[in-house]
C-alpha cells in the first residue's frame, strides 16, 4: 500500500466499500430466499446449503477482489503510462545560433537561407515571430524569443541592411535605434530518442493555441468538459450513424478513450479491449483534470509518420508538416493538423494533398457551424494553400554532426538521460559550412567516379573554427545522409605528407635550423633492423642536392625530411606530435617522418588546430552548453586552451604552410580560391594513391579532407588531386578571413637567397623574404648569387658535408 | 535589483565613454559586492612580501573593473558583449559572464581583450592553470599593447606564485614590469 498514493488509497477504501456492501445485499438476498424454502428442503440439504452459501459468499469476495485487483492494476498501467510519458522526451540537438552585428560578412541570400532552415515565414502580416519579408538589399524579420543558456532573447522587430556582401546596419523598428547584435532561434536539425523511434516536441498546456484547443474539441469531443470520461450521448450518436450507414463511420470516443488509445496503440476493436479502454478513461478522470489530459492529448496523438520515426504530438507534427513552432500556425494549419488526427495516413497531406485539402476544409466547415469562428474566415482559410513543407523537417540531417555530438556528450551523460530527460543540446554545428561541405564533397566525388562501383570513392571532411576550436561541420559519407560508416571520426588512414608539418616543427623548435637552413635531399638509405635498407623516395622519383628547409615542406621532398627528421631523433617529432594533440601511439620508426602512421581526419584536424592556433592545443568541442528542458544550465563546455609548442617556431612553420600553397604543391589551389586570403596548407597522398589528403586553414577556418577507398585499393589521386577540390569547394561557399599570421615580436624579416642561403637584398631576382628568429638570419651577404657570395657558398657546402659525413 | 542594475549600467557608460568618471569614482562605483564566487584562498607568500612591488591577487581582481580603455573597442557587437559579461558578472553570473566572453571571441577571435578579460574570469572561479593558459594566449594577440601584456603577466605571475613556481613567479612579475615601464 505504501506504492500508492493517499488519493488511491481514498479511492481504494470507496470501492472495497461498494463491492462490500454489495456482496452483503447478494448475502441477505439469499438469506430471505431460504426462508420461503420448505422446512422439509432445508432439512434435507442443511448441510449443503451452509457450505454453498459460504461458498458463494466466498466466491462473490472473490470476485470482488479480483475486479479490485484488476482495476488498481488497469490504474497502475494507466498512471504509469501517462506520467512517463508526459516525461519521455528526446534530447533536442540545436546548431550553432546565427549571430547578427553590422560589419560582418553575409548576404541577404545567406541571412534568407538561414531563416528558411528555421522555418521563418516569408510574409509579415499578423506581426508574428518567426516571420520576414525580403526588400531591396534589406530583409525585415520578426524574431522568435529563445532562452539561450547565458541570457534569454526576446522577439525582435528589427530591419537588417546589407551592402557589398556585408550586413551593415541593423535597425529596431519597434523601438527605432540601432541595434548592435541579433541572436537568432538556433535550428534544431537532430533529436536523440528513445529506442522505439518516437519523437516528440513537447507543448505545454498553457502554450497550446487556444483555436486548436477550440477546434479540437469542436471536431473530436465536444462534451469534453461535460463527461467523466465516456460521452453516452456521443456513443448513441455514432451508433445512430453507424446503424444508419450499415458500418463503422463513426466513432463514439471521448478525447479520453483516444489518449489510451493512444497510449497503447492496439488496433484490435473487441468489446473486452473497448471495456478496458473506458475502465481506463475512467480512471483517469478521476486522477487528472481536463487541462492535465487535454495537455497529454495534445502530446501523444499520432499524427503522421517518417520513415522509422512516429510523429506524436502537435508539436512535433508543426515543425514535421510546416517546419514553425506550434503557436506560429494559423487556422488552416491548424485545421489541417487536427482533420489529421481521423486518419493520419489517409490524409497524409504530403502524399495525398488532394485528401488533406478536403479534410481541412471540412474541419473549417465545422467549425463554422459551431461558432468557433466566423464563416468569412472558414472561407478564407479555406482559399489558403496546405503550406506544407517539401520534406520532414526536425529529423537528423546531419549524422556524421551529430555522432561526434554523441561521442562527446557520452563521457557526461547516460545513454537513457539522451532518451528520457528532453535535454537541449547546443551544439557548434553551422548549418552553413555543413551544406557546403556535403555539397563540397558529393560534388567533386561525382566528378571524379560514378559512385556506382562496388568500392567507389569515399570521403570525409571537418571543419572548425581556428579561434576555438568549434567544430562547424562534420561529413562522414559522400552521401552525407548516410548514418552508417562515420568516416569522419573512425575511419583510421595513412596520413602520408600530412604529418610533415610535425617533423619541420621540431627542427625549428629544438634543432639549430632556420627556414633558410640547408637540407640534403640526395639519395639516402637507411638501416632497418636486418632487412634491406630503407630507401625513401621523393614522389617525382626525382633527387635534388641541397634544399633550404622551408623547401622541403613546400615541395613535400621526401627524402629531405626523412634525413631531417633522422638528425632530429624520431622521439623529438613523436614529442611534438604529441604536443599537437595526437594522442595515440605512434610507431617510433623512421618511416613516421612520411606519414605511415593511421589517422582519422578528426585527429588530423586536431593536430592542424594547435598550428592554426598559435601552439596552443585548444581541444575540439562539438557541444556549447546542455540544458534541462524546462531551461535550466546543466553543463558548459568552456573554451579551453593550452600552449604546448614554441609559438615562435609555429609561426616560421605556417610562414612555411603558406608557401606550400604559394609555390609549392597546393599551388594548384590558388585556380580556384582568391590567393589573398593566405591559405596555410598541407597535400598528403600515401602509397599507390590510396589515401588522397589536404588540410590547411585561412584566417578563422580550418577543414581537413580525406578521400580514398573503404577497401584501401588505390584511389588514383593524390592530394591535390582528389582532397584539395574538395577542400577548395568546400571553402568557396563559406566566408573566410584572409590568414594574415600574428607575428610574435622576436621575427624578423630578411631578403635571403635560396641558392646560396645567404642573406640578399630586394632588387636581386631570385631573392625572397623569410621570417628569422631574432638572431638567426644569415650573416653572410651574397650579390644576386654572384661572385662575391662563391666563397661563402662552398665553404657552406664543405659545412654542410662534414656534418653528413 | 533593476534599480542596481541601472545604477551599474550607468556607471558602465560612463566609464566607457571615458566622461566626468574620475577613477575614484569608478572603483568605488563598480564594486564586486559578491566575494563570495571568490573561491581563491590566498596564499601566505601573498601577503607576506608587502615589501615587494610585485604585483597581488587584488591587482589582478581589480582588472575585472571596467577601464576606460575599453572603450577603444571598435566593433559594436563585442562591445555590447563586454558590457553584458560585466554585468552578469557584477551579479554573480561568472558562468554566464564567460559564455558571454566567448560570444564575443566569435566576433573578434583576435581581440586580446576578450582574452584576457576571460583570463580574469578564470582566476576569479579559481580555474588557475586555465587562466594563466588564456592570458598567455591574449599576450600572442597583443602586439603592442604593452598594458595589457603586463597586465596578462601579472595573472601568469599569480597563478606561478599560488602553484609555488616561485621563480615562474618572479619571471612573470619582471616581465610585467618591463611591460608597465614601457607602457608609461
Amino acid at each position: 500500500m505504501e506504492l500508492l498514493g493517499c488519493e488511491q488509497c481514498s479511492y481504494v477504501s470507496v470501492l472495497l466499500v461498494t463491492f462490500f456492501s454489495m456482496a452483503k445485499k447478494r448475502l441477505q438476498k439469499g438469506k430471505s430466499r431460504k426462508r420461503r424454502s420448505p422446512e422439509r428442503e432445508k432439512e434435507k440439504n442443511g448441510h449443503i446449503s451452509a457450505l454453498g452459501r459460504r461458498l458463494g459468499v466466498n466466491a462473490v469476495l472473490f470476485l470482488a477482489l479480483v475486479a479490485i485487483l484488476y482495476v488498481l492494476y488497469l490504474d497502475s498501467v494507466i498512471r504509469y503510462e501517462f506520467e512517463g510519458k508526459r516525461w519521455a522526451l528526446p534530447a533536442h540537438v540545436y546548431a550553432r545560433p546565427l549571430e547578427l552585428f553590422p560589419g560582418m560578412h553575409l548576404t541577404a541570400e545567406q541571412l534568407i537561407d538561414e531563416l528558411t532552415l528555421l522555418g521563418y515565414r516569408a510574409n509579415l502580416v499578423g506581426g508574428r515571430p518567426g516571420s520576414y519579408s525580403p526588400g531591396e538589399d534589406e530583409v525585415r524579420i520578426i524574431s522568435r524569443p529563445f532562452n539561450f543558456w547565458d541570457s534569454d532573447e526576446q522577439s525582435l522587430f528589427f530591419r537588417a541592411r546589407f551592402r557589398h556582401k556585408r550586413l551593415t546596419q541593423l535597425y529596431n523598428l519597434r523601438e527605432r535605434a540601432e541595434l548592435p547584435l541579433v541572436r537568432l532561434d538556433p535550428y534544431r536539425f537532430a533529436t536523440i530518442s528513445p529506442s522505439h523511434h518516437e519523437d516528440r516536441v513537447l507543448v505545454q498546456g498553457d502554450r497550446l493555441p487556444s483555436l486548436l484547443v477550440k477546434a479540437l474539441i469542436a471536431v473530436e469531443d465536444r462534451q469534453f468538459y461535460g463527461h467523466h470520461g465516456l460521452d453516452a450521448r456521443g456513443i448513441a450518436r455514432a451508433l445512430w450513424a453507424n446503424i444508419k450507414a450499415m458500418g463503422v463511420v463513426q466513432g463514439g470516443s471521448t478525447l479520453t478513450q483516444q489518449l489510451i488509445k493512444n497510449y497503447f496503440l492496439s488496433r484490435d476493436r473487441t468489446i473486452s479491449r473497448k471495456l478496458k479502454e473506458a475502465a481506463m478513461a475512467l480512471l483517469i478522470e478521476l486522477h487528472y483534470d481536463k487541462g492535465e489530459i487535454l495537455e497529454a492529448y495534445c502530446n501523444e496523438v499520432y499524427l503522421g509518420q517518417d520513415g522509422r520515426r512516429a510523429i506524436h504530438g502537435f508539436g512535433l507534427a508543426a515543425r514535421f508538416f510546416f517546419g514553425a513552432p506550434l503557436e506560429e500556425l494559423r487556422l488552416p494549419d491548424l485545421a489541417l493538423l487536427v482533420g489529421l488526427v481521423k486518419g493520419p495516413s489517409y490524409f497524409d497531406p504530403r502524399r495525398h494533398p488532394e485528401r488533406a485539402r478536403k479534410r481541412r476544409d471540412q474541419v473549417l466547415t465545422l467549425l463554422a457551424e459551431q461558432d468557433v469562428i466566423t464563416a468569412s474566415e472558414a472561407r478564407q482559410a479555406s482559399e489558403a494553400p496546405l503550406g506544407v513543407t517539401p520534406r520532414g523537417g526536425g529529423s537528423s540531417r546531419f549524422p556524421a554532426f551529430l555522432g561526434l555530438v554523441r561521442s562527446q556528450i557520452k563521457q557526461d551523460y547516460r545513454e537513457e538521460d539522451l532518451r528520457s530527460e528532453g535535454l537541449q543540446v547546443f551544439t557548434t554545428l553551422d548549418p552553413l559550412a555543413q551544406f557546403s561541405a556535403e555539397r563540397a564533397l558529393s560534388g567533386r566525388l561525382a566528378q571524379l567516379d560514378s559512385g556506382g562501383d562496388s568500392d567507389p570513392l569515399q570521403g570525409a571532411v571537418v571543419v572548425t573554427n581556428t579561434g576555438n576550436g568549434e567544430v562547424l561541420a562534420v561529413v562522414g559519407d559522400r552521401k552525407p545522409h548516410m548514418a552508417g560508416f562515420n568516416r569522419a571520426l573512425v575511419a583510421e588512414r595513412q596520413v602520408g605528407s600530412l604529418i610533415k608539418p610535425a617533423v619541420y616543427l621540431t627542427a625549428l623548435a629544438h634543432g639549430q635550423y632556420t627556414l633558410l637552413s640547408p637540407v640534403d635531399d640526395g639519395p639516402l638509405s637507411v638501416e632497418v633492423g636486418s632487412g634491406e635498407p630503407w630507401r625513401p623516395r621523393n614522389f617525382d622519383q626525382q633527387h635534388h642536392d641541397l634544399v633550404p628547409l622551408y623547401r622541403g615542406l613546400a615541395e613535400s621532398l621526401n627524402v629531405a625530411t626523412v634525413r631531417l627528421g633522422l638528425d632530429l631523433g624520431v622521439k623529438k617529432v613523436i614529442n611534438t606530435l604529441r604536443e599537437l594533440g595526437i594522442k595515440r601511439e605512434l610507431p617510433p620508426y623512421p618511416s613516421l617522418f612520411l606519414g605511415a602512421v593511421e589517422l582519422t581526419p578528426l585527429e588530423v584536424t586536431q593536430m592542424y588546430q594547435t598550428l592554426a592556433g598559435g601552439g596552443f592545443v585548444t581541444p575540439l568541442r562539438a557541444i556549447r552548453a546542455v540544458m534541462s528542458a524546462d531551461g535550466q544550465p546543466l553543463h558548459r563546455y568552456a573554451l579551453e586552451v593550452r600552449q604546448t609548442v614554441d609559438p615562435l617556431a609555429v609561426y616560421l612553420t605556417n610562414v612555411a604552410l603558406q608557401e606550400v600553397v604559394r609555390s609549392g604543391t597546393a599551388r594548384r589551389l590558388s585556380d580556384s580560391l582568391s590567393s589573398g586570403l593566405g591559405v596555410a596548407g598541407k597535400t598528403g597522398t600515401t602509397n599507390e594513391l590510396r589515401d588522397s589528403w589536404f588540410a590547411g586553414f585561412v584566417g578563422d577556418r580550418l577543414a581537413v579532407v580525406w578521400v580514398g577507398r573503404d577497401n584501401n585499393a588505390p584511389s588514383g589521386l593524390t592530394g591535390a588531386g582528389g582532397a584539395m577540390g574538395v577542400w577548395a569547394d568546400t571553402m568557396a561557399h563559406i566566408d573566410l578571413r584572409p590568414l594574415a599570421l600574428m607575428q610574435p615580436a622576436d621575427i624578423e624579416w630578411v631578403w635571403v637567397d635560396a641558392k646560396t642561403f645567404q642573406a640578399s637584398t630586394q632588387r636581386c631576382a631570385d631573392a625572397i623574404k623569410l621570417p628569422f628568429v631574432t638572431g638567426t638570419a644569415p650573416a653572410d651577404v651574397t650579390d644576386c648569387g654572384a661572385n662575391i657570395g662563391a666563397a661563402s657558398i662552398n665553404k657552406t657546402v664543405d659545412w654542410i658535408k662534414g656534418i653528413l659525413e | 535589483m533593476n534599480a542596481i542594475r541601472r545604477c551599474y549600467l550607468g556607471v558602465l557608460v560612463a566609464v566607457l565613454c571615458g566622461c566626468a568618471a574620475s577613477p575614484t569614482v569608478q572603483q568605488q562605483g563598480v564594486v564586486i559586492e559578491d566575494r563570495s564566487e571568490v573561491h581563491v584562498e590566498p596564499l601566505p607568500q601573498d601577503r607576506a612580501s608587502p615589501e615587494s612591488p610585485l604585483s597581488t591577487r587584488d591587482d589582478v581582481l581589480a582588472m575585472a573593473r571596467p577601464t576606460p580603455r575599453d572603450a577603444g573597442v571598435s566593433n559594436l557587437a563585442v562591445r555590447s558583449l563586454i558590457e553584458t559579461a560585466l554585468v552578469q558578472r557584477e551579479h554573480g553570473r561568472s558562468a554566464e559572464a564567460i559564455a558571454t566572453l566567448e560570444r564575443a571571441l566569435r566576433v573578434e577571435p583576435r581581440n586580446p581583450l576578450i582574452w584576457h578579460r576571460l583570463a580574469v574570469l578564470r582566476y576569479e572561479r579559481a580555474e588557475l592553470s586555465q587562466a594563466a593558459q588564456l592570458a598567455a594566449k591574449s599576450n600572442s594577440f597583443a602586439g603592442e599593447e604593452d598594458d595589457l601584456q603586463a597586465k596578462n603577466w601579472k595573472i601568469i605571475a599569480q597563478v606561478r606564485e599560488q602553484t609555488g613556481d616561485v621563480p615562474g613567479a618572479m619571471s612573470a612579475h619582471d616581465r610585467a614590469a618591463r611591460f608597465e615601464r614601457s607602457g608609461e
